[in-house]
């Protein structure tokens, strides 16, 4: 059964902008999906709609066998706990450190200061950030600063992982680094990753399953479960 | 689970209150003084009313008889008058207790002295001094002596006191309506001043929310910590504005003297500032509170 599905979705915005034309996707459990394209190919839109931050004016995406318009409004927050968000500009609390950031996501879930005690230094060396964990926001560098925030989309272990130009304000070498830990959260946590990127570089270095769109709509589908874990 | 939570978002709310300096300072600032202003406005007002009262209880009419009149009979009247409902006191001072008080009150007052004594007989009056309930049954009490008493009756000094009560009556009446007036637009000047503090707060915030909803933070995650630092900024104004308020207030207790005994003011005031102190630290937890929720409820709308 697909983990995420898009049946025929349409979104145009208040300037008439259609940035989806009629998109079907099926992503199924485990698999490690690029989204690419021009900037307004509607990449940022679609991923959007998986977590719910949008809504398509026709057709339906499911998460499972859901609908996301099913959702009621007060539940939005616990259905976007099935999914770590990574974005380009971090988006992370510049008030709280590297732990408080990574920490405050397993909070709102109700952990115990136990859990979160023993939880959060272990993701923090898997990112190789234990060293920073006192450090606030400011006080890294763009990669580090993804690497937290990666950090902490992962420590909830959700089922999916969505990245939105993760590599976008990042130097080449950064960007390899964020690419090679995706890749390493999908194979060895076997979680869903689903990257929208304009980087054809680190698609290229993925070696995966490359969803290609044009204004508005799907081009090409390349690999689809050819790399299925 | 609920309790972990509770106390996450209190530990959240006190964190956002000691990390946003400037902007703690102005709120709290703004809010302190609007509470200051309200607590005085409430203290003049209590003030007023308390003066007003002590004045009234010494209001009093005295009954002056003929010299005609045996004391035994004045004493029969006595006895009929205190029968009245709105009668509180009646006192009665014969010509040797009036003299007496006469002379004491202008001792070292020769020429007085020696005209009593070139008189040679007691010139003063027996008298009743009669106190009424409240003010209002004055008019009552005397119609009732003129109609029933009216021979034994030399004279009664109600005529000036009259002027005086009327003049009281309105006075209360009207600074309790100005103070609830003040009272009722500082309170309304503290909440949108406050409210715009708090507003300025969350706007610099913004993209926090966000984050926060990003990450899966429910409405109540979010909103409680605001709703908490509301409440510190209550509970510190009020601190800071009773603080004020006791000061200034003690202060200006020899502005009644000479119109309420010094001893009688220090007693209201110690009586009636912890009184204040409850309303303002409500009031002030209140406009945190409401400013602070409101405010929020504008960056957590999905």
């Amino acid at each position: 059964m697909p983990i995420i599905k898009f049946e025929n979705v349409k979104k145009s915005y208040q300037n008439k902008f259609s940035a989806l034309r009629g998109v079907d996707l099926v992503i199924h459990p485990g698999e490690f999906v690029s989204v690419v394209g021009k900037s307004g190919a509607g990449k940022t839109t679609l991923v959007k709609m998986i977590y719910a931050e949008g809504f398509p004016d026709e057709g339906k995406v499911y998460y499972g066998d859901r609908s996301t318009d099913e959702i009621r409004k007060k539940l939005l927050p616990f259905y976007r706990r099935n999914f770590g968000t990574v974005f380009q500009d971090f988006k992370l609390l510049h008030q709280k450190t590297v732990f408080e950031n990574v920490a405050y996501a397993a909070e709102i879930i109700g952990k115990t200061n136990e859990e979160i005690n023993e939880a959060v230094p272990k993701v923090l060396a898997v990112f190789g950030l234990l060293e920073k964990e006192d450090k606030y926001p400011n006080q890294l560098s763009g990669g580090e600063q993804q690497r937290v925030s990666m950090a902490r989309a992962l420590i909830n272990r959700p089922d999916v992982i969505i990245a939105d130009e993760p590599t976008g304000n990042l130097d080449p070498v950064s960007s390899m680094e964020i690419m090679k830990l995706l890749l390493k959260i999908n194979s060895n946590m076997g979680t869903t990753v689903i990257l929208a990127t304009h980087d054809n570089d680190i698609v290229n270095m993925a070696q995966k399953r490359v969803v290609t769109m044009d204004k508005g709509k799907i081009v090409s589908d390349q690999n689809p479960g050819k790399y299925l874990i | 689970m609920k309790t972990l939570k509770l106390k996450r978002v209190i530990k959240e709310g006190w964190v956002s209150f000691k990390r946003n300096t400037w902007l703690t300072v102005a709120t709290v600032g703004v809010l302190s003084l609007s509470l200051f202003v309200i607590g005085n406005t409430l203290f003049v007002g209590m003030s007023a009313h308390e003066i007003i009262e002590n004045i009234e209880k010494n209001v009093n009419i005295s009954i002056y008889f003929k010299n005609s009149v045996e004391e035994s009979r004045i004493m029969e009247i006595k006895k009929e008058i205190e029968k009245r409902p709105e009668l509180a006191s009646v006192e009665y001072i014969s010509k040797e207790s009036a003299l007496e008080k006469f002379s004491k009150d202008n001792e070292g007052n020769e020429v007085i002295l020696d005209a009593i004594d070139e008189i040679g007989d007691n010139p003063l009056f027996s008298s009743l001094v009669l106190t009424a309930t409240d003010q209002v049954h004055y008019d009552l009490l005397v119609k009732y002596l003129e109609n029933n008493f009216q021979e034994e009756i030399d004279r009664i000094n109600y005529g000036k006191n009259k002027a005086v009560i009327e003049k009281l009556g309105r006075s209360t009446a009207m600074v309790q309506r100005v103070g609830m007036a003040i009272g009722i637009v500082f309170i309304l000047i503290a909440t949108l001043v406050t409210f715009s503090a708090v507003r300025m707060s969350l706007y610099t915030r913004k993209k926090e929310f966000d984050i926060m909803r990003l990450v899966g933070a429910s409405n109540i995650y979010i909103r409680t910590p605001f709703i908490v630092e509301g409440i510190m900024y209550g509970l510190v104004a009020s601190i800071i504005a009773i603080v004020f308020i006791a000061l200034v207030d003690y202060g200006g207790i020899p502005m009644a003297q000479g119109v309420i005994p010094k001893d009688e003011m220090v007693r209201f005031y110690c009586e009636s500032i912890w009184k204040i102190g409850v309303i303002i630290v409500f009031a002030g937890v209140f406009i945190g509170v409401f400013s602070s929720f409101i405010s929020i409820r504008k960056y957590l709308k999905i």
